[in-house]
């Protein structure tokens, strides 16, 4: 499990196998405004990154996280 | 454990069932900012330690309505623990500092009506000292700081006055922490979240603490390894001359760790050895190192051989008639530790592959310890331990037990309802879980209404080598479904004074007391818990007929005038009661 499926995994509830690119808030109703906090939180720390709040805000799924985390210098294959 | 590990867990919670815990708490919160995820975190951390919480959570921002109105959710919600939370800060202007706080007073008596109708405790975080502000470093002119200054010592007086308020010290965590790892920019102006997640975690952990006491779970013993924890380096190696302990360092901070454990000492926490070592060796540290601060009577137990660590960790629990998992181990050598865990994995192993300079700061880091008030006894308790191992020796020596009973010259003073006498039988129901029949929990309100309302018998016990103190309680209140019968509700002692006859003579004393108040049938339950066997073992043996018996409960039934005839005078105890009304 990479760090960040993990993140997911545990902050939303789900099966790991369930973390897709097209995972959103729309599709997931473990994904609602205080689980995005918490996912926003944990990843800063696990990645050791900073989002300001409108690049937190912008992101509507999976794969938007993904490019986030990658444009900041985290490593996703971790 | 880190706050992922938490959330995940607080997210099983829909899925667990209550009824595979041995224990449940009921947590009411109350905040003055978005506490999602500090209730969360919290619900994470009751779980990862066994208990299943049941929360109230006072809606954001409803704080003041919730308390000014007494008929509010949170005044109808039966909580154990309450947990308060209320953050000013220089960054965002509060209600309750504005107007100079002119609002905090009221709603500080709104706080105390809530605490006298809780029977549950109340924990109050103090409020955050503002490091930064536009006054610079001038404290003293900046208002805020002056405002936080008094509403914490107002706190402070009303714990002083309320038996179930606790004040947390919030300033501590953060000075140990720092304020930049503590406070959320963002969240705060965001999504009014103004800590980080990690703070919370830490929070949580000091809160947990709370409610774990209130459980009967608090540790109770530090169990000490020698070489290279009390003193540096290997004294079978280097001998009592080179060991290294003094004013220099490294010496100095092993000599300090020894000042510190003498504060726990101090405190009633126990110390007891566990090394691997000749005796002979350690007994001349103790004897001719001028630098030892600690002394053999400090030690409640000693395990000082070459024997496995995990069979005198079992040894050492018999000694001192504690359960394992109210010890904590400090050991530098890791595999110790590691045998230790996989053997007697009850016991708490922090990490302490350290320098000793940091030792202290481990030991102070770990929130295991009772956060409550001391009692007179509290402080004697490693004192009468230690006068324990002197009973023992003179037991070795005389020849019969009832000669030595005799010898002991052992001594009741019991006293009845005595309201200066709540914070330590609170405490004692707390606290204690070997000996006793129910295991229910009291709070300094529950044990004042029973005295209101039953029996609330405690007996002080000394014997010819010093006093205990206050370990005996029995609580005897009416039957109100039986005419002239009594249920015996509490009836436990410290383990400390067991074997020696005082159980039998306290229970004695009692069928006397509840037959001269007018009762004439005792009805005795008893409630098995993980610990109590000691305390069936008695009750067996003083051959009671049952009343009912099912595989959760059990009641036995003291037919009080046939129990009493039947009554042998007790030759070794004397019994002194004074009956104060």
């Amino acid at each position: 499990m990479s760090k960040l499926s993990k993140i997911f995994s545990s902050v939303l509830n789900i099966d790991e196998s369930k973390i897709v690119p097209e995972l959103s808030p729309q599709n997931t109703s473990s994904w609602d405004s205080l689980n995005a906090i918490i996912l926003i939180t944990e990843i800063e720390k696990v990645f050791n990154i900073k989002f300001n709040y409108d690049e937190a805000m912008d992101v509507k799924n999976y794969n938007d996280v993904l490019v986030l985390v990658k444009a900041k210098g985290g490593d996703t294959n971790a | 454990m880190d706050s992922l590990t938490y959330f995940k867990l607080a997210n099983s919670l829909p899925e667990l069932n209550p009824g595979d815990f041995s224990q449940k708490i009921k947590v009411n919160l109350l905040t003055n900012f978005t506490d999602d995820i500090l209730a969360k975190m919290l619900t994470g951390a009751f779980i990862n330690v066994g208990i299943y919480p049941e929360f109230f959570k006072v809606p954001y921002k409803q704080y003041v309505v919730y308390l000014k109105n007494k008929d509010s959710k949170l005044f109808s919600a039966p909580a154990q623990v309450t947990y308060i939370f209320f953050d000013i800060s220089s960054y965002m202007p509060s209600e309750l500092a504005a107007q100079s706080g002119e609002e905090f007073p009221g709603l500080l008596e709104d706080i105390k009506d809530y605490c006298q109708k809780q029977q549950g405790i109340v924990v109050m975080n103090s409020f955050i000292r503002p490091y930064v502000s536009a006054y610079g470093n001038l404290y003293g002119d900046n208002p805020l700081f002056n405002l936080v200054g008094s509403f914490n010592d107002r706190l402070q007086k009303l714990a002083a006055e309320l038996p179930n308020f606790y004040v947390f010290d919030t300033n501590q965590l953060i000075h140990s922490v720092g304020e930049d790892s503590a406070r959320d920019m963002r969240g705060m102006y965001a999504f009014d979240i103004p800590f980080k997640t990690d703070f919370f975690e830490q929070l949580t952990r000091h809160w947990i603490n709370y409610a774990l006491n209130l459980l009967g779970r608090v540790k109770k013993c530090i169990v000490l390894d020698l070489d290279n924890v009390l003193w540096g380096g290997v004294l079978g190696e280097v001998g009592v001359d080179g060991i290294a302990l003094g004013p220099t360092y490294p010496g100095v901070a092993f000599q300090n760790f020894q000042r510190a454990l003498l504060e726990y000492y101090e405190r009633g926490v126990l110390l007891a050895i566990n090394s691997r070592n000749n005796e002979r060796d350690v007994e001349e540290v103790f004897s001719q190192h001028p630098y030892m601060l600690l002394k053999p009577q400090h030690f409640a137990a000693s395990r000082i051989n070459w024997k496995n660590k995990a069979d005198n960790f079992l040894e050492i629990a018999k000694e001192l008639n504690l359960g394992l998992d109210s010890m904590v181990f400090l050991d530098d050598d890791p595999v110790n530790r590691d045998w230790v865990r996989q053997n007697v994995g009850q016991v708490l192993v922090p990490e302490f592959s350290l320098e000793p300079e940091y030792y202290s700061k481990t030991l102070h880091d770990l929130p295991v310890f009772t956060p409550f008030n001391l009692t007179a006894e509290d402080k004697l308790k490693g004192q009468m331990y230690s006068q324990e191992k002197r009973r023992t020796s003179a037991q070795a020596a005389s020849q019969t037990f009832d000669d030595y009973l005799k010898q002991l010259l052992v001594k009741l003073e019991i006293s009845l309802n005595n309201a200066s006498q709540i914070p330590r039988l609170s405490q004692m129901t707390l606290k204690t879980n070997q000996f006793n029949f129910t295991t229910k929990r009291y709070t300094e309100k529950d044990i004042e209404k029973l005295m209101q309302e039953g029996l609330v018998f405690a007996a002080d016990i000394s014997d010819k080598f010093g006093g205990y103190g206050i370990t005996a309680l029995a609580i005897i209140t009416k039957d109100p479904g039986k005419e002239g019968g009594a249920i015996l509700d509490s009836f436990l002692l410290s383990c400390r004074v067991l074997g020696r006859g005082v159980e039998r003579s306290f229970f004695d004393f009692l069928i006397g007391q509840a037959f001269a108040a007018g009762f004439k049938v005792l009805s005795v339950p008893f409630f098995a818990s993980a610990k109590n066997v000691p305390a069936r073992e008695f009750l067996d043996k003083l051959g009671l007929s049952v009343e009912l018996e099912t595989n959760e409960s059990l009641i036995r039934r003291v037919v009080i005038p046939e129990y009493l005839s039947n009554l042998a005078e007790p030759e070794s105890i004397t019994i002194n009661y004074e009956k104060k009304i």
